[in-house]
């Protein structure tokens, strides 16, 4: 057997042993059910709109829960990676596993491949869930739910492999998922708060509240390159638009980022050694 | 018995103070008219400096030289009773500290600057302001033009003043205006790549409809337009002029035959009974006066400009030119829904569907549309506010260029045409009664209630059935349809928010299954044998 057969084998095992785990847990089932739930809310208050406005010109209502919900399952992703590595630093099963025929490609690949996994039925619940929902709303399941889902993918590659790093570059468990936190917690609000201040008009806006947006709109310039949510807003945006460049450009710079991110945390792993 | 004799005293004090305070509001107000100035300022100190004295202390103590230093308005004033601009003091304001000029000119009137500014008319792609109104001032090195299109620029110097209230700069075009002379020139990459002339240009207000936006008439057309304009309101003075005439002629004949007639008792005859003369009608044009300024016409990209005198670069003339072309085009709907006629909405491009709650009447109105940079589009008609659209330099917009008249809207069904429509007005009846309520009828002239009204709006009046594969489309007076005006519609389902949150568990419900699945799957641990 030559080197890289025994990475990969270390590498299916790895993603194998973690896939089960997680499916067979009940963690991912319940951010499910409340990724939908905040998913439905969200359709409900399109369908009250729409009732109280007797008709309203919008993208589909669906692709905002559906970016929601996929979101908040990336994020769970991404912390449950993050916290698995540094748990498994924390309590010196890192070290044995890296006594045997194990290195840091194939744990950090066996990671982020049983993630992706996950997401991938995170995927078929959206599929499914979104598909019952178009049907009971009538609001249509159109072909951009299906882009903006396989974009979503990417993305999810994206959050997990920001999880990886941050694991890849802590001593410990809470520190990794505090920072994990932290970061996703920044991009949020950043996002929210951005995309609120975009949409009030000028003459409402204070003259600090523009200086704000001017200072935001330049922060952004440099976090749509780091934040994920931006990756995928970028995409979700291409979908509405029926860009096709668009999308492909998304989906090719979120397999950019998560490529880099990776790479980095091997490199760390590396660096740093195993030992907690 | 106590307290009655303090409720006395009290009273009496107060009617010390009332009268005191009568006497001092009563000579302010004698000296008030005509220096309100002086008298404001001085009134002003005095309540700033917390001054409670009376106006005899006042005077003592300005004796004794305790007014503020710095301002020999007041030791002058009490040698002759006026002060330094020359209005009379009163007695007890002779000795008070007075303002200075600078003080008297106050904070509300702000500094103004001369300089070279760029007045611009940058044409804004819309039917109802084809050309807004800005100016670049020093402060502003860029400025934005749309491409493709003439647009007015001239460099003029003029006072310009930052006003911040509304945090724009301003300019004081009737107090000091003087156009720069020169050619400008345009310049890409460091070479002049235009020079460009000054050119005559005027607006045209009117004609069938004076709601409708001013054309733009340049060269030798503007001065033409402008003399025919001219000669056409000389035309109808002289006209008018004549029917004063004679109406004056026609009034004095008319006096003269009721006197006959009064005086007779016999009828005049119809012969005899001429037509009054008939006013005539003014122009229905207005045309400004032709003034002169450079006509710019760009493809999109970024320039430079200067004016150039002699040879010379005038100074401060120099700025950066960014002209942009609209990202995507296509048709936007103005949507009015029946049930809330005042809240229209629109529809910019195709990924915007229209959902509907059962069926629905809709008027609808079709546009044109561009979708420019948002922060191009704020920048190039408010160029003298410094502050709008910062922040928005990655965002975009759609501008509504022009409501398309010439079309017709279909209502699709899974392909097939279901209804044609034709534009038509509108107007919104009230209901009779005390509730609210309206009806939208089509406009009829000759109905008595919307006689001399005009149509509320125009639009297409699309009834949307409840069910699925409808759409909405625009062809052209040919028949082909215009490929970005297509939206789906939907109408959505009348359904309470529990289904979706009962459907939302449904995750829950696998993974409790699978759950229990791997449970009983596992053998239990048994205790090792003793």
């Amino acid at each position: 057997m030559s080197a890289t057969s025994y990475r990969l084998h270390a590498t299916r095992l790895i993603a194998g042993r973690e896939l089960r785990s997680t499916v067979f847990g009940i963690g991912i089932y319940i951010v499910m059910t409340i990724a939908f739930v905040l998913a439905s809310y969200g359709v409900n208050s399109f369908l009250y709109n729409i009732s109280q406005n007797g008709a309203l010109a919008m993208p589909s209502p669906l692709l905002l829960p559906l970016f929601v919900a996929v979101f908040l399952s990336s994020l769970y992703l991404g912390l449950l990676s993050s916290l698995t590595i540094s748990r498994e630093r924390d309590q010196g099963t890192l070290e044995v596993l890296f006594y045997g025929p194990v290195d840091s490609f194939s744990y950090v690949m066996g990671k982020f491949i049983e993630q992706m996994l996950v997401f991938g039925v995170f995927i078929l619940f959206n599929l499914v869930f979104f598909a019952f929902v178009a049907l009971i709303t009538n609001f249509g399941f159109s072909l951009d739910i299906i882009w903006l889902l396989l974009i979503s993918f990417f993305v999810a590659a994206s959050v997990v492999a920001f999880g990886i790093f941050l694991s890849s570059i802590t001593k410990s468990s809470r520190a990794s998922v505090f920072l994990f936190i932290l970061f996703m917690a920044f991009f949020i609000g950043f996002f929210w708060g951005y995309s609120t201040l975009m949409g009030i008009p000028d003459k409402e806006l204070s003259a600090g509240m523009i200086y704000l947006r001017q200072a935001l709109d330049y922060l952004r310039r440099v976090i749509e390159w780091v934040s994920p949510l931006e990756y995928l807003n970028r995409g979700a945006l291409a979908v509405a638009s029926s860009s096709v460049s668009g999308f492909f450009a998304a989906v090719g710079e979120s397999l950019a980022y998560g490529v880099v991110l990776l790479a980095a945390s091997i490199f760390f792993f590396n660096r740093k050694g195993v030992k907690k | 018995m106590v307290m009655r004799t303090e409720g006395k005293v009290m009273v009496r004090r107060l009617l010390l103070g009332l009268l005191l305070a009568g006497t001092v509001a009563g000579a302010q107000l004698v000296v008030a008219p005509g220096q309100s100035g002086a008298a404001t300022g001085a009134a002003d100190q005095a309540t700033v400096a917390g001054d409670t004295q009376s106006p005899a202390e006042g005077t003592q103590s300005s004796s004794n030289g305790t007014q503020p230093a710095g301002n020999g308005n007041a030791s002058s004033g009490s040698e002759s009773n006026k002060s330094a601009s020359g209005s009379t003091l009163a007695p007890w304001e002779k000795d008070m500290p007075q303002p200075t000029e600078e003080e008297l000119k106050g904070e509300g009137v702000p500094e103004k600057e001369k300089q070279l500014v760029y007045s611009l008319s940058p044409w804004t792609a819309t039917e109802k302001e084809p050309y807004g109104g800005t100016f670049v001032p020093k402060s502003e090195s860029t400025f934005f033009l749309l491409a493709d299109h003439p647009s007015l620029v001239n460099p003029v110097r003029t006072e310009v003043y930052y006003w911040p209230i509304t945090k724009e700069y301003m300019a004081d075009w009737f107090g000091f205006r003087e156009d720069v002379p020169g050619k400008l020139e345009i310049l890409q990459n460091g070479k002049v790549i235009k020079t460009l002339e000054k050119v005559k240009y005027t607006y045209k207000y009117g004609g069938e409809d004076w709601s409708q936006a001013p054309t733009l008439i340049v060269g030798e057309e503007a001065v033409k337009e402008y003399q025919a304009y001219n000669d056409a309101m000389d035309a109808y003075y002289k006209a008018m002029t004549k029917y004063y005439e004679d109406y004056d002629a026609w009034n004095k004949y008319m006096e003269k035959l009721i006197k006959r007639v009064q005086q007779t008792g016999k009828p005049a005859k119809p012969e005899e009974i001429p037509e009054a003369p008939k006013q005539p009608e003014p122009p229905k044009i207005y045309v400004t006066e032709p003034t002169e300024a450079f006509l710019v016409n760009l493809p999109a990209g970024e320039y430079e400009i200067r004016t150039v005198k002699d040879g010379k670069v005038v100074p401060d003339s120099e700025k950066k030119l960014v002209v942009v072309a609209p990202r995507r085009q296509g048709i936007g709907y103005v949507v009015v829904p029946e049930s809330k006629w005042t809240r229209p909405f629109t529809s910019d491009d195709r990924s915007q569907l229209l959902y509907t709650w059962g069926s629905r009447t809709l008027y609808i109105g079709v546009f044109d549309s561009l979708e420019y940079n948002r922060y191009a589009y704020t920048r190039l008609t408010q160029v003298h506010v410094p502050l709008a659209g910062k922040g928005t330099e990655t965002q975009w917009q759609w501008v509504q260029t022009k409501e398309r008249t010439d079309v017709r809207l279909q209502l699709v069904k899974n392909g097939d045409v279901i209804q044609e429509i034709v534009r038509q007005p509108f107007y919104v009846k009230q209901t009779p009664g005390y509730a609210l309520g309206y009806q939208i009828v089509p406009f009829d002239e000759k109905d008595p209630e919307m006689q001399g009204q005009k149509p509320t709006l125009w639009g297409f009046r699309v009834v949307v059935p409840e069910g699925e594969g409808y759409q909405i489309r625009v062809v052209d007076a040919k028949g082909n349809v215009l490929p970005e005006s297509v939206r789906d519609i939907r109408s959505v389902a009348q359904q309470g928010p529990w289904a979706l949150y009962a459907v939302s568990a449904f995750p829950l419900v696998v993974g409790g299954l699978i759950y229990g699945l791997r449970r009983t799957r596992v053998p239990r641990r048994k205790p090792l044998p003793v």
